[in-house]
C-alpha cells in the first residue's frame, strides 16, 4: 500500500514538474498568443490562465517538444472563441492565479503605432476572423502550413488555400494607393516587419 | 507587394511579439502562477480516450440491427447524461465536460455488443474500409459562399481540391496529379488567368524544402484517419440521433468544439459535418463514396483547358485579386 502511494506521488511529480516545463518553455509563445488576440490586457490574462487550468488537468494528453506548443494555442484559441462569445468562466479561478499572470501580461509591451501599423491593424480588422487567424498563425506565430493546419484541425492542403485566399483577402482590403505607399515604406524600413518569421516561400499555394 | 512583403506588413503591426515576453518578470509571474495551479485542490482527471474494442469483421448490415443500435445509442446517452447532472459535465468551469465516474461504470457494465463502444468500432472499421476501397468526395461549403472540393483515391495516395467562386459558377484553382498514375507530379491551374505549373513535389512533410524528399499530393493524415482518431481518442462523442430527410443518422458532437457529426445506420459511414454553426467560421463538409470505377478515378485528374498556358510560376495573390479571382 505504502508502495502504491509512493508509486502515485512519484507520478503526481512527474506530472507537476511536466506543467513547470511546459510553461517555462511555452510562456512567451502563450502570452503573445492571448495579448495579440484580445482587446486588453486584463482579458489576456483570463485567457492565459483557463489555457494554464486546461493545460493541467490534461497535462497527460500534452504533446511532447515543438507539439506542445501547437496544443496550447489550440486549448487558446478555444478559449479565445469562448471568450469572445461572452461566455467568460473564470469566476472559479482563483485571484492570486489571476494576479500573477496579470502581472505578466501588463509587463507586454505596447508600441507606438506609426500609421502604417494602425492601417494594417485595420485591414486585419476588416478580414473575416478565420482569414485573420491564419494570416496570425503563419506570421505572428511563424508557423509552418502543417503547424497551422494542426493548430485548426484541418489538413495542410487546406491550410495553404486559406492562407493563400487570406492575404489575396488582405491586399483587397488595402487600397491599390495604400498597398504601394505600405510597400515603398516597407522598403525602406519604415514598418516594424523585420521579425517576420514566415517562410513565405514555403507557403505558396502550388 | 508580394506574399513576403505583406508578411512583413503584418508582423509589424503585431501588438507585442515574443521576443518581448522573456523578462524576468514575467518568467517569475508565469512560474508563480504555475505553482498556484499545482497547489490547487486537485482536479478531476478528463476521462482518458476512450480506445475502441478491436474492430470487428465488417458483415452485411441489417437495417433493423443498425436501428436496434442506434436506439442503444440514445438510451446510453440518456444515462450518461442524466449521471452528468449530477456528477460530471462543465465541473471547473472551464467549459470542458469531464466524464463523471459513476457514468462511466453504468456505460461499462452494459452489454458490449449493444454499447456506444460497439458502434464506434463499426464506424472505424466502416469508414477505413471505405476510405481504403472508394474514391471519396468530400464538399466544403463555407458560410462565405466559397465551395471547395476535394478528391482523393488512398489506394494510390492520389489526391485533387478544387476551389469554386463564391457564386460557384466557375472554378478558380484546380490542384492535384495530372492522373492518377503520375504521383509526385503536382498540377496546379489558375483558371483565372489562364495558366497552369507542373512540378515535381520536391518539399518534405515539415514543409523545408531544403529536405528534398519527393512527396505525393496526398496529405499527410488522410482524411480517414482524423475521423478515427476523433472517435479513439474520445474527441467526439456519440449524442443520439438527427433526422434527415425521414433518416435517423447517428449523431456525434465534439466534447470541446461547437462541431457535429452524422454517420449514416446503415453504412456506418460519415455523412456530414457541420462546423462552428452561427459564426464566421460554420461549414458544411459532405463525404460521399463512390466506386474505383475508371470513370470516377478521373476525378481525381486535374485537367488543362484548352489554350492555357504552361508557365514556370502562377501569377501572385495582388493579380488574382485584382481580377476578382480571390
Amino acid at each position: 500500500m505504502r508502495r502504491a502511494r509512493l508509486r502515485a506521488r512519484s507520478g503526481h511529480d512527474e506530472r507537476e514538474e511536466r506543467l513547470r516545463v511546459l510553461v517555462d518553455q511555452n510562456q512567451a509563445a502563450l502570452l503573445g498568443y492571448a495579448r495579440r488576440r484580445v482587446h486588453d490586457a486584463s482579458d489576456a490574462a483570463d485567457v492565459v490562465c483557463e489555457v494554464l487550468l486546461v493545460a493541467w488537468r490534461r497535462i497527460d494528453e500534452v504533446p511532447d517538444g515543438d507539439e506542445s506548443r501547437l496544443w496550447l494555442y489550440g486549448v487558446a484559441r478555444n478559449v479565445i472563441a469562448n471568450h469572445r462569445r461572452g461566455v467568460r468562466r473564470r469566476g472559479r479561478l482563483a485571484d492570486r492565479l489571476r494576479d500573477h499572470v496579470m502581472t505578466a501580461v501588463a509587463e507586454v509591451p505596447d508600441p507606438a503605432l506609426s500609421p502604417n501599423v494602425a492601417v494594417i491593424r485595420q485591414a486585419l480588422a476588416a478580414l473575416p476572423a478565420g482569414d485573420r487567424e491564419i494570416l496570425a498563425l503563419s506570421v505572428w506565430e511563424g508557423l509552418m502550413p502543417a503547424e497551422v493546419a494542426a493548430v485548426l484541425g484541418i489538413e495542410p492542403g487546406t491550410a495553404r488555400v486559406r492562407l493563400h485566399r487570406a492575404r489575396a483577402r488582405l491586399r483587397q482590403v488595402l487600397s491599390a494607393d495604400d498597398e504601394s505607399d505600405l510597400k515603398r515604406d516597407a522598403d525602406v524600413g519604415q514598418v516594424r516587419g523585420g521579425r517576420a518569421t514566415a517562410r513565405p516561400g514555403a507557403q505558396e499555394v502550388r | 507587394m508580394n506574399d513576403h512583403e505583406l508578411d512583413e506588413l503584418v508582423a509589424g503591426a503585431a501588438v507585442v511579439h515574443d521576443d518581448d515576453l522573456r523578462s524576468p518578470t514575467i518568467h517569475a509571474a508565469m512560474r508563480a502562477a504555475t505553482e498556484e495551479i499545482i497547489a490547487m485542490p486537485q482536479q478531476t482527471p478528463a476521462a482518458p480516450p476512450r480506445v475502441a474494442s478491436p474492430a470487428p469483421t465488417v458483415t452485411p448490415h441489417r437495417r433493423a440491427r443498425a436501428l436496434l443500435a442506434a436506439a442503444a445509442v440514445v438510451a446510453l446517452v440518456g444515462v450518461a447524461v442524466a449521471v452528468t447532472v449530477d456528477g460530471g459535465g462543465d465541473a471547473d468551469g472551464t467549459g470542458e465536460v469531464v466524464a463523471p465516474s459513476t457514468g462511466q461504470t453504468l456505460v461499462d457494465e452494459l452489454p458490449i455488443d449493444d454499447g456506444p463502444v460497439e458502434i464506434d468500432a463499426q464506424i472505424v472499421s466502416a469508414t477505413r474500409e471505405a476510405f481504403a476501397d472508394s474514391v471519396v468526395q468530400i464538399t466544403q461549403v463555407n458560410v462565405d459562399g466559397y465551395r471547395d472540393t476535394m478528391w482523393s483515391d488512398e489506394a494510390t495516395g492520389a489526391f485533387r481540391i478544387r476551389m469554386l467562386s463564391a457564386d460557384g459558377s466557375r472554378p478558380l484553382y484546380d490542384s492535384g496529379a495530372p492522373d492518377v498514375d503520375s504521383l509526385g507530379v503536382h498540377r496546379s491551374v489558375d483558371h483565372c488567368f489562364a495558366e497552369y505549373v507542373e512540378v515535381t513535389e520536391q518539399i518534405g512533410p515539415s514543409g523545408d524544402a531544403d529536405e528534398q524528399v519527393p512527396v505525393t499530393p496526398f496529405p499527410a493524415q488522410s482524411e480517414a484517419d482524423r475521423i478515427v482518431e476523433w472517435i479513439e481518442t474520445g474527441m467526439i462523442v456519440a449524442d443520439g440521433t438527427e433526422l434527415v430527410d425521414g433518416v435517423e443518422m447517428l449523431l456525434y458532437r465534439w466534447v470541446d468544439e461547437e462541431r457535429t457529426m452524422l454517420v449514416d445506420p446503415v453504412s456506418y459511414r460519415p455523412t456530414t459535418i457541420h462546423g462552428y454553426p452561427g459564426t464566421e467560421f460554420e461549414y458544411v463538409q459532405t463525404y460521399e463514396f463512390f466506386d474505383r470505377t475508371p470513370e470516377n478515378l478521373d476525378l481525381l485528374s486535374v485537367e488543362v483547358p484548352e489554350g492555357f498556358t504552361l508557365v514556370d510560376q502562377l501569377r501572385g495573390d495582388a493579380e488574382r485579386a485584382d481580377a476578382g479571382c480571390a
